[in-house]
């Protein structure tokens, strides 16, 4: 995999209250808790979802993406 | 930090397309009284309400004006790229920044004051002519603003900011959240979420992790009543 397959949801980490319901969400448990903050752990394991970003209370997190026509893809 | 470089003010004046046809005594008063300005992304230019800042040229990077409401939602005005100005409506009329001015990405600025702009204005027709169409221009834009705003719905207008990114795409800046989104076609980013997975479901576009693809283009134009 490329590094930009690689990409994560970046965390704001003025916003991240460290309340861990992301970490909870996470279906493939790659986000944990560290110094009351939100990191990837895993970063590997995120399959960019989104249900991070959903269900943050704060909107600490974000997904950025590409967008394009699928014939240039 | 700023800075007076003679030299380099002059080609980034030469480089906008509205003032390609600017004398050369017009010319040469815009560059020497620019100052360069450097700004991080994210960082803010000016603020609405603030006294006038001055005209800012771009040299390098992205420039975003917006609004933002008592609640702090934020509205998208415009994106700007290099060989574009801004904020003439306040040197020209006096008034206070009638908008917000943040680096969406690491820029470069050429700032000339409020007052000696419009000294330049007043004693150099070309410059003003060149003024003049820049707001011709605006005043379009925003006259589809508000096209959009007002008579399109947040489906629409969405599918139509999707098109627009998409026939972009490979310019800078190249990634979008659905936040920015969001301040960009005037809603909140819970919406923006939801059209989004409608129109997944509709088969318009597809998720592909970091990539959103448009897969039916034709269907997506017809969404964004164009």
């Amino acid at each position: 995999m490329t590094g930009a397959d690689l990409r994560t949801p970046a965390i704001d980490e003025e916003l991240c209250t460290g309340c861990g319901d992301c970490v909870a969400v996470c279906p493939e448990h790659a986000l944990a808790l560290k110094d009351e903050r939100v990191t990837f752990l895993h970063p590997g394991d995120c399959q960019y979802c989104g249900d991070c970003e959903e269900l943050c209370p704060a909107g600490a997190i974000s997904r950025t993406f590409d967008i394009v026509f699928s014939s240039d893809a | 930090m700023s800075a007076k470089s003679p030299d380099r003010a002059r080609e980034v004046v030469l480089s906008v397309p509205y003032f390609a046809h600017l004398d050369t005594s017009a010319m040469e008063a815009v560059a020497s009284s620019a100052i360069r300005r450097d700004y991080a992304k994210g960082a803010v230019v000016f603020l609405e309400g603030d006294p006038c800042a001055g005209l800012h040229v771009i040299e390098k990077g992205r420039v975003k004006l917006y609004k933002v409401s008592v609640e702090g939602r934020e509205q998208v005005v415009k994106l700007l790229g290099p060989g574009e100005f801004f904020n003439e409506v306040a040197v020209l009329d006096g008034g206070p920044n009638p908008i917000s001015a943040m680096a969406a990405l690491d820029a470069t600025l050429w700032v000339v004051g409020c007052a000696a702009m419009r000294h330049l204005v007043s004693s150099h027709p070309s410059l003003a002519t060149a003024i003049i169409e820049n707001l011709a221009a605006s005043s379009r834009e925003l006259l589809s603003l508000v096209e959009d705003l007002s008579l399109r719905t947040v489906s629409a207008r969405l599918a139509k900011s999707l098109l627009a990114r998409a026939e972009t795409a490979g310019e800078a800046p190249p990634r979008t959240s659905q936040q920015e989104m969001a301040a960009q076609v005037g809603t909140v980013r819970e919406m923006v979420g939801r059209v989004l997975r409608t129109f997944e479901d509709e088969g318009l576009i597809r998720f592909d992790r970091h990539r959103i693809l448009i897969l039916d283009r034709e269907g997506l134009e017809k969404e964004a009543m164009i």
